[in-house]
């Protein structure tokens, strides 16, 4: 297995090479000038290139590519064009609200997902299964912004009973934090909650049926026994494919969450850096991004293995 | 019995438990990264007096307060602005979140008051010479920075060395400036190449300001970037900026302000609120509902279309802004097609502005049909010339077109959607100009394209933007020759007389024959004047909003 993990690390080389050379060239032949971004809207044409020429972006463009992937290559991300700061530092200061929105998220839809699966599935037909898989269809459709956007209505506005947005850094209030980050993780999270729900439900329903549950229950195991001591440990094996696959759908939705929540993490970052043109934060943060994605799916794999033994690193990769 | 291999497997039950563990542990190391200084929790202070009866002027000249204001002291005013200024350095960047944050721990020498005139702010008096070439700036005395150094000639003539190289209004008042020199600690003099009928309004112009630091700090900078804390004269000091996050102001206790009272943005300064957090917020509807669940204590840019919605709104205060700019449709006179008269005559015949502004910026609240180069609120208003202003008349419009030698080529229209007025404004304006027999290609592109394409004339025929109003005719951004647009031509003659006449009523003279020849020549298309939507909160009163909100003299109540 450690072949495995190291062939899958050093993989990670050509993705990242091949996602710099594309972001980098999709961004500069995109229309937009940075220059006139910092500029502002009554700038002269001398000082907009005035701020190109001290950008360096009036050099060639293949010039500027090898110029930005050598410094890359050593580690150096450059330094961003609006917040005149290292893109690492950037990148950095914001890793703690998307860290954590996405780990409230995943714990959210955790928490959720599981319980309200295995009572669908151990009321199998019931009123609280049915109403609990169409929630559950809703919340597979419903847009995260969009339910973002009434969480601030209802819970915000009307109730004032959670701030409507931005953020307390968690070291210093760890409760305000949270008070932050509950609806955008909530808005987040509830779409892989019902999905997880649903796999819950259907993996839960086929262990039920095996052997070893008749025998657990025909021994005269207590039925939540049964359930979460035999049943649940086995099915919760396609949840974990879930879970880990979330990883990467949380972290891209967290995008358009941060934007509805006003949170400055690196999901906002990345969409007003765009907006301003800030090419070597968005540079930068997409190699981060996909760097963060192939090591989580790493991460996810090697779990998925320990917990089925069955499984083979190169199977599942 | 337990085999070898047993013991080796993990079992699920031992994963879990040490997968839990490790997820805790990163969390934690996650969460220990070095924060900058802790964010002070948002809040405001209890009133400390009773509430002052001045309230938050929605209507009048401008909208701001004249005269003295007696406010609460105390509390944190929690701003949301619309986005992460790209510079916290005034001179850097023309940019407006830019010049609205600076504004409150710099000064110029010159500063507007509510009846859109210069007046002295740093300065203590200005001085001209009979012939016009000489202008002596008398400084204020004691006036001190953030860092405890005095203000004296030699910072004024530092700061306005870097100006002069970074900023475009700097560089052409330099080109007219012999020499500046600095003959005693307050007293700084000009030696102009010719009479320059702008010079306090150069020196005061709210974009790129010409704001006063200390000379070791500007000189050390040069061309890059000031670097923070920037240290000025204003009554609030830089405490930190987060990007994106916040940048806080503390209120300098040891400010000079000056002894006159209140007049808009120039007077006195009260500085009655402890601290001011610029909030960046560049979603419109979170800063809204920010202000309604009592986050934000105001939100600035909000789109006129809430207002009905907004106005009646208990929770909120709706403040709107008076004067403030002109949705002006540019019209590219480098391109030959463009440079037609007869052809812009037809565009201009062709339109009703009421049917563009009205989408655009819902009530008349918001808009107000002026054809006026300059606003009804300040002293340069005049109707001469806008006879051609808002026609609505198509017939007209075709046949100045036959008369024209325009056959048919597309005209690339280039409008965005990041600024909804505008795109609004541009899909009615399109249609008519296509009712008249106009190829029109409207081009939706995002902001940062406009900026861009606009400054390659074989790029476009026509854009969309706004021009605020500055104090003098002279600096509109169309008048000048090298803005996107490029009018050049009679005005040239007409711009110099006004650039070099002091005599302020031969002035005012030299601008109605710049009306007049505006509506003959029709460089730009403009639909009229206006007014930018803020909301606050019901607590915060006395925000200046010309040129760009200012809250130096703004308070909370209980």
């Amino acid at each position: 297995m450690t072949g495995q993990i190291v062939r899958r690390l050093l993989s990670l080389v050509p993705v990242l090479v091949v996602v710099g050379f594309v972001v980098f060239f999709l961004i500069h032949l995109a229309p937009g000038d940075p220059a006139a971004v910092m500029a502002g809207n009554e700038a002269t044409t001398e000082r907009i290139e005035q701020l190109r020429h001290e950008m360096g972006l009036d050099r060639p463009l293949w010039e500027q590519f090898v110029s930005w992937s050598t410094r890359a290559l050593r580690g150096d991300l450059g330094t961003s064009f609006f917040l005149n700061q290292p893109v690492l530092t950037a990148i950095g200061e914001r890793i703690e609200p998307t860290g954590l929105l996405t780990l409230y998220a995943l714990i959210m839809s955790i928490l959720i997902g599981f319980p309200a699966g295995i009572v669908a599935a151990v009321r199998r037909n019931s009123w609280i299964d049915r109403l609990t898989m169409v929630t559950a269809l809703g919340g597979v459709c419903i847009p995260s912004f969009w339910l973002g956007i009434l969480m601030i209505l209802v819970l915000a506005v009307w109730a004032r009973w959670l701030p409507a947005a931005g953020y307390a850094p968690f070291l210093d209030d760890p409760l305000q934090n949270f008070r932050y980050l509950v609806m955008p993780a909530f808005s987040l999270g509830l779409q892989q909650a019902a999905l997880l729900a649903r796999v819950v439900r259907s993996s839960m329903l086929e262990v039920m049926r095996e052997d070893y549950v008749r025998t657990a229950r025909a021994k005269g195991v207590a039925e939540g026994m049964v359930v979460l001591r035999h049943a649940l440990p086995n099915a919760m094996i396609p949840a974990l494919t879930i879970i880990g696959n979330s990883m990467g759908n949380l972290l891209g939705g967290a995008i358009v969450t941060e934007a509805v929540f006003n949170t400055p993490g690196v999901g906002r970052l990345v969409v007003q850096s765009v907006l301003r043109r800030d090419f070597p934060v968005i540079q930068g943060a997409v190699l981060v991004i996909a760097a963060v994605y192939v090591l989580v799916n790493l991460i996810v794999d090697i779990a998925y293995v320990i917990a089925d033994p069955r499984i083979r690193l190169s199977t599942r990769s | 019995m337990s085999t070898p291999n047993a013991e080796k497997n993990l079992s699920r039950r031992r994963f879990l438990q040490i997968a839990a563990i490790a997820s805790g542990g990163l969390t934690l190391a996650a969460c220990a990264q070095p924060s900058p200084t802790p964010a002070a929790k948002a809040g405001t202070a209890p009133a400390t007096a009773a509430p002052a009866a001045a309230s938050a002027p929605t209507s009048g000249p401008v909208s701001g307060v004249a005269g003295a204001t007696t406010g609460v002291k105390g509390g944190t005013l929690r701003l949301a602005i619309i986005g992460e200024p790209p510079s916290t350095d005034p001179h850097w960047t023309t940019a407006n979140v830019t010049n609205s944050v600076t504004s409150h721990y710099c000064e110029p020498l010159f500063s507007l008051n509510s009846k859109l005139e210069m007046v002295p702010m740093l300065a203590e008096k200005l001085e001209t010479s009979s012939d016009g070439l000489t202008r002596t700036v008398r400084l204020r005395k004691n006036v001190p920075f953030h860092n405890g150094e005095e203000m004296t000639a030699d910072d004024v003539t530092a700061s306005l060395t870097r100006w002069a190289k970074l900023s475009g209004i700097g560089k052409t008042m330099f080109e007219l400036v012999e020499k500046m020199d600095a003959p005693d600690k307050y007293t700084v003099v000009f030696k102009m190449k010719k009479p320059y009928a702008v010079f306090e309004t150069a020196l005061g112009l709210r974009s790129q300001h010409a704001m006063i630091m200390p000379k070791k700090i500007v000189e050390a900078a040069g061309d890059k970037q000031l670097a923070e804390p920037i240290i000025g004269t204003g009554p609030y000091k830089f405490v930190e900026h987060i990007k994106d996050r916040h940048i806080r102001l503390a209120r300098f206790e040891q400010y000079a302000a000056r002894s006159e009272p209140t007049d808009g943005p120039s007077g006195k300064k009260n500085a009655y609120a402890d601290e001011i957090r610029f909030l960046p917020t560049p979603d419109q509807s979170v800063r809204v509902a920010g202000v309604q669940s009592g986050d934000f204590d105001y939100a600035e840019g909000v789109n006129p279309d809430q207002y009905s919605l907004l106005k009646d709104n208990k929770q909120i205060s709706t403040l709107i802004s008076v004067p403030n700019k002109c949705p002006t449709h540019y019209i590219n006179k480098k391109a030959p097609l463009m440079q037609d008269v007869k052809l812009r005559q037809a565009m201009l015949a062709a339109l009703d502005m009421e049917a563009a502004l009205k989408p655009a910026w819902g009530s008349p609240d918001f808009y107000v049909l002026s054809g006026a180069c300059m606003p009804k609120e300040g002293p340069w208003y005049t109707n001469v010339g806008t006879e051609g202003y808002n026609q609505k008349n198509p017939d007209k419009a075709k046949q100045l077109l036959k008369e024209s030698n325009y056959k048919g080529e597309p005209i690339r229209y280039l409008t965005n959607k990041e600024y909804p007025n505008m795109y609004q404004e541009a899909v009615v304006v399109n249609q008519a100009l296509q009712g008249i027999g106009l190829n029109m290609k409207m081009e939706v592109v995002d902001w940062a394209s406009v900026v861009a394409r606009r400054a390659k004339p074989e790029e476009w025929e026509m854009f969309v933007t706004w021009n605020g109003y500055p104090t003098d005719p002279v600096l509109i951004d169309w008048m000048n020759p090298m803005y996107p647009g490029w009018w050049t031509g009679k005005i040239d003659e007409l711009r110099e007389q006004l650039l070099t006449t002091i005599d302020q009523k031969k002035r005012f003279a030299i601008f109605e024959d710049v009306q007049r020849l505006f509506y003959q020549e029709v460089p730009i298309l403009k639909l009229g004047d206006v007014r930018d939507f803020h909301v606050t909160s019901t607590k915060l009163k006395d925000i200046y909003t010309y040129p760009c909100p200012m809250f130096w003299n703004a308070y909370l109540t209980k």
